[in-house]
This record gives C-alpha cells, sequence and structure tokens, in this order.
C-alpha cells in the first residue's frame, strides 16, 4: 500500500513541474466553460424550465460537468500504449506490485493534483460567472459524491481497457481520440441524454456512459427522485463489477501476449 | 544448490511478413502472411548459487527473450522454468522480489525524478527495512560513487551514472539472483571498470548469482567462470572459459625475435610466419610446454625477444558462434 501511495506522492511531483499545462488547460476549459453556458442560456430562450429543468439547474449541470471532466482524465491509456510501443513495459513488470495498481495510483495522483490546480479555479471563476453550482440538497450532494466514485472507477476501467487493446496492436492511433469524444457525446456530458429522442434514451440508458456523468450529474442537480436514483445507481455498480470482471480476463490473457519491443 | 533450473523451455513468436511497396502493404491489410519463429528452441540448464554465468551468443540469438523468460516478464511457449524453487510465470510477484534486473538498454529509473527518489520508491515497493536500505545504499557507494550524483534528476545523468543508477536499483533489495542484460554497453573504461568491480563484490559479499548477456570479452575473460552459448536459438556450449579455449583452441603462439632471419623448424610446433627476424610458431598446450620449445630453440640460435599469445577470446566466441547446435 506504501508503494502505491509513494507513487501517487511522487506523480504530484513530477506534474508540480509543468506550470504552463495548468494555465494553459484552465484557458481552454474555461472558454468551453462559457460556450456550453451561453448555448443553454440561448437554448432556453424565454423558458425558465425544459422538461423539468430549470435554466439554473442547467447551467450548474454544465459547470459541474466541465469540472468533473478535469477530474476524470485518466492517464492509464496513454501509459499502457506508451509503455507497450517503447518496451517499458518489461520494466513496470519487473516489480512486485500489481501494475495495474501503480497505474491507478499514479491516475489517483494526477486526480488530486486536478482538484487543486484546476478545478478549484474553474469552481471560482464559474461562480463569479454564473453563481454558486449549489446542489439540490444535501442528500444529493451525498449521493452525487459515490456516484462519482463508481463513475471514476468505470470511466477508469474503459480507458485501461482501450489501454490494453496496444498489447495486440502495438498501437492504438485515433482509437483514443474516438473513445473520448464517444464518451463526451453518449455519457450525456454536454447535452443530457433526456434531449435525446425517447428510443434512442432507453438504448443510451443501458450503456455504461451513462453512468460516467450524467447519472452523476442528474442526481447533483436534483434530476432524479431518490426512488429513480437507486435503481440507477443499482445499473451504475453493475457496470463497475461487469466492467472489473472483464478488466481481470483480459489482463490475464494478455500477460500471455507480451511482446517486447526493441530488444 | 540449483538456484535457476531451466528445461526445455521454447518461446515462439508470430511474425507477419510484410510485402514490399504500395501494392504489398494493400495486400496486407487483407491478407497477413503469419510465420512462426522460434527465438528459444529447447533450451535446458542449471545455475548454481553463487556462480556468474555469462549467457552470450551473437545479436538476435535469444538472449534477451531468455532473460525476460527468466525474469517472468514472458511466457515460454513451453517448458519449465523454475528460480529458486518458483515459477516466475505463475508466481511473478514472490519471483521478482528474488531477483534484480538491469537491462543496458533501458531504464528502470524514473526520468523526471531524483536519482534518489527512484531509489526511495523502490525501497517501497519491495518493502525494504531502513536498515538494510541504508546499509545497500552504503555499501554500493563504496564502489560505484552514487553519492555524488544521487539528487541529480535522471533525465540529467550521463551514461555511466545512469547505469550505474540502475545497478543500485536492481540491486537495492538484495535479491539472490541479478540479471545483466548488456550492462556495460556504449559504456567508457572507467565506467565498466566500476560496473565489473561491482559485479565482483556483490558475488563475494552476498553470494547473489549473475547473469550476465553480454558482447564485451573482457566482461566474460574477468568475470565468469561459466559461459553458456546461445546461437538460433540453441544451446551449442555450456562450460568453462577454459575449457571451450581447450576444446576450440587449444593453441598458443610463441613470437620470438631473433638477431639475425634464421629458419629454425621445431617438431612440436608449427611456423605461422616469418617475417625478417621474428618467427611465430604455433604449438599446442599438451604437446610442449613454451619454456621446453624456447629452450630448444635458443639451443640453436640466439633469441633477442620473446612473447607468448594465448588464443584470442574473439576468435574463440568467433569459431563457437559458427558452430551449429
Amino acid at each position: 500500500m506504501k508503494a502505491y501511495l509513494f507513487a501517487a506522492k511522487l506523480r504530484i511531483q513530477t506534474a508540480l513541474a509543468y506550470r504552463f499545462d495548468i494555465l494553459s488547460t484552465i484557458f481552454v476549459q474555461c472558454i468551453v466553460m462559457f460556450a456550453i453556458s451561453f448555448f443553454w442560456i440561448a437554448a432556453y430562450g424565454g423558458d425558465d424550465s425544459v422538461l423539468d429543468v430549470s435554466r439554473k439547474s442547467m447551467l450548474t449541470y454544465t459547470t459541474i460537468s466541465i469540472l468533473m471532466g478535469n477530474m476524470l482524465t485518466m492517464n492509464v491509456q496513454h501509459r499502457i500504449v506508451d509503455s507497450v510501443k517503447n518496451g517499458n513495459v518489461a520494466v513496470d513488470m519487473l516489480k512486485p506490485v500489481s501494475i495495474y495498481g501503480l497505474y491507478l495510483a499514479e491516475d489517483i495522483g494526477d486526480f488530486v493534483l486536478s482538484v487543486c490546480q484546476k478545478v478549484i479555479p474553474l469552481f471560482v471563476i464559474s461562480t463569479i460567472m454564473f453563481g454558486l453550482p449549489k446542489p439540490s440538497s444535501a442528500i444529493s450532494l451525498i449521493l452525487f459524491l459515490i456516484s462519482f466514485v463508481f463513475a471514476y472507477f468505470i470511466n477508469w476501467l474503459l480507458a485501461a481497457l482501450l489501454g490494453m487493446c496496444a498489447f495486440q496492436t502495438l498501437s492504438m492511433g485515433a482509437m483514443m481520440a474516438v473513445k473520448s469524444y464517444i464518451i463526451k457525446l453518449l455519457s450525456g456530458s454536454i447535452i443530457p441524454l433526456w434531449f435525446f429522442p425517447h428510443e434512442l434514451q432507453v438504448v443510451l440508458e443501458l450503456l455504461p456512459f451513462v453512468s460516467i456523468y450524467q447519472l452523476p450529474l442528474g442526481i447533483y442537480i436534483g434530476k432524479y427522485t431518490l426512488d429513480d436514483i437507486l435503481p440507477r445507481m443499482g445499473i451504475q455498480l453493475s457496470w463497475v463489477l461487469i466492467l472489473l470482471i472483464i478488466f481481470n480476463t483480459v489482463q490475464k490473457k494478455m500477460a500471455d501476449r507480451v511482446l517486447i519491443q526493441g530488444g | 544448490m540449483k538456484i535457476i533450473e531451466v528445461k526445455h523451455v521454447v518461446k515462439e513468436y508470430k511474425k507477419v511478413k510484410k510485402e514490399k511497396g504500395l501494392k504489398g502493404a494493400i495486400k496486407n491489410l487483407f491478407v497477413q502472411n503469419v510465420e512462426y519463429v522460434r527465438a528459444v528452441d529447447d533450451i535446458s540448464f542449471d545455475i548454481e548459487q553463487g556462480d556468474i554465468v555469462a549467457y552470450i551468443g551473437p545479436n538476435g540469438a535469444g538472449k534477451s527473450t531468455t532473460v525476460k523468460m527468466l525474469s517472468g516478464i514472458l511466457r515460454p511457449t513451453s517448458g519449465d522454468i523454475l528460480i529458486d524453487g518458483l515459477s516466475p510465470q505463475k508466481n511473478r510477484k514472490q519471483v521478482v522480489k528474488n531477483i534484480g534486473v538491469v537491462f543496458g538498454q533501458r531504464s528502470q529509473l524514473n526520468w523526471d525524478l531524483r536519482l534518489g527518489e527512484s531509489f526511495e520508491l523502490l525501497k517501497r515497493i519491495y518493502q525494504i527495512d531502513d536498515e538494510l536500505y541504508q546499509n545497500n545504499l552504503a555499501m554500493f557507494n563504496d564502489i560505484l560513487e552514487i553519492n555524488k550524483f544521487i539528487d541529480t534528476p535522471v533525465r540529467q545523468l550521463s551514461l555511466g551514472q545512469r547505469m550505474r543508477g540502475d545497478l543500485v536499483a536492481a540491486m537495492l533489495h538484495s535479491p539472490k539472483v541479478l540479471f545483466l542484460d548488456e550492462p556495460t554497453i556504449g559504456l567508457d573504461v572507467e565506467a565498466k571498470y566500476a560496473i565489473r568491480k561491482f559485479i565482483k563484490e556483490i558475488n563475494e559479499r552476498n553470494a547473489t548469482t549473475i547473469i550476465l548477456t553480454t558482447h564485451d570479452l573482457g566482461d566474460i575473460q574477468e568475470l565468469c567462470k561459466r559461459l553458456i552459448i546461445i546461437n538460433e536459438g540453441k544451446i551449442i556450449e555450456d562450460g568453462s572459459l577454459n575449457e571451450l579455449i581447450d576444446r576450440i583452441a587449444p593453441y598458443r603462439e610463441l613470437i620470438i625475435d631473433f638477431y639475425s632471419p634464421v629458419h629454425i623448424p621445431h617438431p612440436k610446433a608449427e611456423i605461422v610466419s616469418m617475417n625478417e627476424a621474428r618467427t611465430v610458431y604455433k604449438f599446442k598446450k599438451d604437446e610442449i610446454s613454451a619454456a621446453q620449445l624456447i629452450e630448444d630453440i635458443s639451443r640453436l640460435s640466439p633469441i633477442k625477444d620473446i612473447s607468448l599469445q594465448e588464443a584470442k577470446i574473439d576468435d574463440i566466441i568467433r569459431v563457437a558462434y559458427k558452430m551449429k547446435a
């Protein structure tokens, strides 16, 4: 355990060296946040509420979605693809620890750093611009936090699984970008699914992507009733377990396929 | 005690044959010619605890593949490997606690951190207790003088310094077995010397078993009692260096400078070349001793100067590489 904590700490220490990255990310994220917020303000027009969601709630939804996006950046897929490509996976496998545990520890280090360096400043900026993005109640805040933890693991497992494809293909090319757009679009992170056609909603609700953004966000703004939340969180938890099982199986399979590039 | 046991190990790679040109590239999208290549072809050997063994062979012979299988990174297609009684494939986490590995061509140090921080991380990963950690660092500093650059970020280290750092990183947890995959590649004389000294020291102090792959024959001459030669995936020689020399090249060369050009044959030595007053004799060690030969010749003509040459290890290895299993 100590090893994983220390790995997370070292990760933070390393990333602190790259200051320019933080400023540019905050700048870009602000632009995205403003653009989507003004889009919603325009889309709502004179209406105060669309499909039971008030304009204020929609702005909160957008802000929190952007903040979550910054917390859910996973390095694990790049980490796996890179180490397969340059052969350093060999060195990672020489440690008496789970290599994926080490990757997760590094991502959690990034998470902590991202909260301090990006999420808090963005939160302050959005509060100044659009008012405090309040949760609908204390219970929704607690449920949101639980649901967010599940969301984190679903997102991490998906990223790790995609990264592990590299053991087979050796390079991933555009697949990683495609995956991030799929998640953005189908998870309701930009446009909530309740604005989608009904048939599409039914299908998308069954996919794991909804569990990453829309479910925690919907809980936060109070879109769902308590009776509604529990089964949805049930589906979310099932996805965590299903992905965990897939991850375990694939991981064992891939251990046979390790190829070391470059001698 | 046998610390490493390798039995009938085979490693096959799938290799996709690419065809030439644009046409070939397009064809490859649909039809792939798959070929199976045996990088390691049915090898078996045992290694005793405390031995230093050179594992050598030409490029692409399967050396690194073997080291990677022994250290649990690659899975053999068939055959069994035991390190201290455990399979590195089935008990990877257990086995890697007992081994250290240095790959000359890649580093396990973290590029962005100071050298010391990489060691700190390893300390926690291997759960090394404080006392052992401090003792080991102090001992390694004695030989490799790492304290001079322990606070330097790894990216700024020279190759020689980085290699010293990697050696320390591999030995911090006092493993029983150390695999060195071309540890002196690209290093200057000074760094090579330090690394050989380190290998000798840890072998003597801790009875660490060391398996060394190298192209540097100086490494072998200075360090290894035993030599395993692999070529095209098969073991073609396994024995001591002296044994190998005796078998492949049991010759020595005696170079004699006379005062004037003379032709003096000897029944037990062959004259290889004569150039002015210098004559080169080639003789077998078991047929006649160098002293006897010199004595016989000096009786016939006065000798100005002599030198004696052992068979060159390069030549021996080259002969060995050419032999098929």
